[in-house]
């Protein structure tokens, strides 16, 4: 894992030096999840309960578990260590039979200078767009545009569909 | 020792320079004191880290601020969480705030030691009890706190509260 992480740090580097646009807002990382940028990653599926149901879980699950932090402990060369960090801020906003929630990831490493002009919570890496299809089934569509996070979109499908109500640890 | 942040930016930003200094080993966490009788009851189970014991190490804590009138938290003490449950006394009837955080320490040099935080706002009644369930494997993590009926009875989870909800009812 530990050289995962280096990998997508240096993944990271590579996205805000300019090889992509990191997205701004929620509309921007659909917009790139469809055009299959670096990162890209698109579940799609079908709940069999109503839309309430699906939705209320989901946003419980989301603000409770992703709204964390993280820090990994890296070389920096010549015997000498760093620390990363990053904060992830859910959000969720709903109209009528329709719930968007987002989550957007900030370097918070000390002295860090993230290129790109991003927003002040970061930028923008899942979206989760849950939809009544009728009165007992709820499309789920589940977005992300960030290496890694494989764990927040695997939860995510279990807390929907109901097999599990654990959190993804951010840092694996 | 004295943290004090106003607001969840500024909350987030003090927590990372705590776990920073975890990390960096300078840190200044000190043992949660209780003041209070106990009356939270604290089991964490499955502490595995995923992987062999030889490659990394694993370890849970759980992190408690005061929350004063104006939101502003400051930093009270640490509970190092093990296999045997631990009992602490959480100040009743005022905003608490908790914060879990989970540390896999690799025994190799290289790039170690990262860590994952939960928090949540945490406001106990007098003359109630509380079980707090804390449990990681394979990659996620569960934690749920509980409360028990005055006179015993059924109990019931407590709604995790994020720390934008200080001083909202």
């Amino acid at each position: 894992m530990k050289f995962t992480h280096l990998f997508l740090v240096s993944a990271a580097i590579a996205v805000l030096s300019g090889c992509g646009t990191p997205p701004k807002s929620p509309d921007e990382l659909r917009t790139l999840v469809k055009a299959d940028g670096m990162g890209a990653s698109h579940d799609e599926f079908v709940v069999n309960k109503p839309f309430r149901q699906v939705s209320d879980i989901m946003k419980k699950k989301w603000m409770s578990c992703l709204d964390t932090t993280t820090s990994i402990r890296v070389p920096r060369g010549n015997g000498l260590y760093g620390v990363d960090s990053y904060a992830f801020k859910p959000t969720s906003s709903i109209k009528g039979q329709h719930m968007e929630l987002a989550l957007q990831q900030k370097n918070t490493t000390a002295n860090n200078i993230t290129v790109g002009d991003p927003p002040p919570d970061g930028f923008f890496i899942m979206v989760a767009d849950i939809t009544a299809m009728n009165s007992n089934s709820t499309k789920v569509s589940l977005q992300k545009l960030s290496l890694g996070f494989d764990g927040v979109m695997k939860r995510s499908r279990q807390w929907a569909e109901g097999t599990s109500t654990a959190c993804p640890d951010l840092t694996q | 020792m004295s943290r004090q942040f106003v607001g969840t930016r500024a909350g987030a930003i003090g927590l990372l320079a705590l776990l920073a200094g975890l990390l960096s080993g300078c840190s200044d966490l000190k043992t949660y004191e209780s003041k209070e009788p106990p009356n939270l009851h604290i089991v964490a189970k499955k502490l595995k880290s995923g992987n062999l014991d030889i490659i990394s190490s694993f370890s849970a804590q759980i992190h408690v601020g005061s929350i004063d009138s104006h939101c502003q938290t400051s930093y009270v003490g640490t509970v190092e969480l093990s296999d045997k449950p631990v009992d602490i006394g959480v100040p009743v009837g005022r905003q608490n705030y908790l914060v879990v955080e989970f540390t896999n320490n690799s025994h190799w040099a290289a790039y170690n030691a990262t860590s994952a935080t939960y928090k949540t706002l945490f406001t106990p009644r007098a003359g109630y009890r509380y079980d707090m369930e804390v449990a990681y494997q394979d990659g996620g993590y569960d934690i749920a706190i509980y409360e028990h009926g005055r006179q015993g009875g059924a109990r019931h989870e407590v709604d995790h509260r994020p720390f934008s909800a200080c001083g909202k009812s």
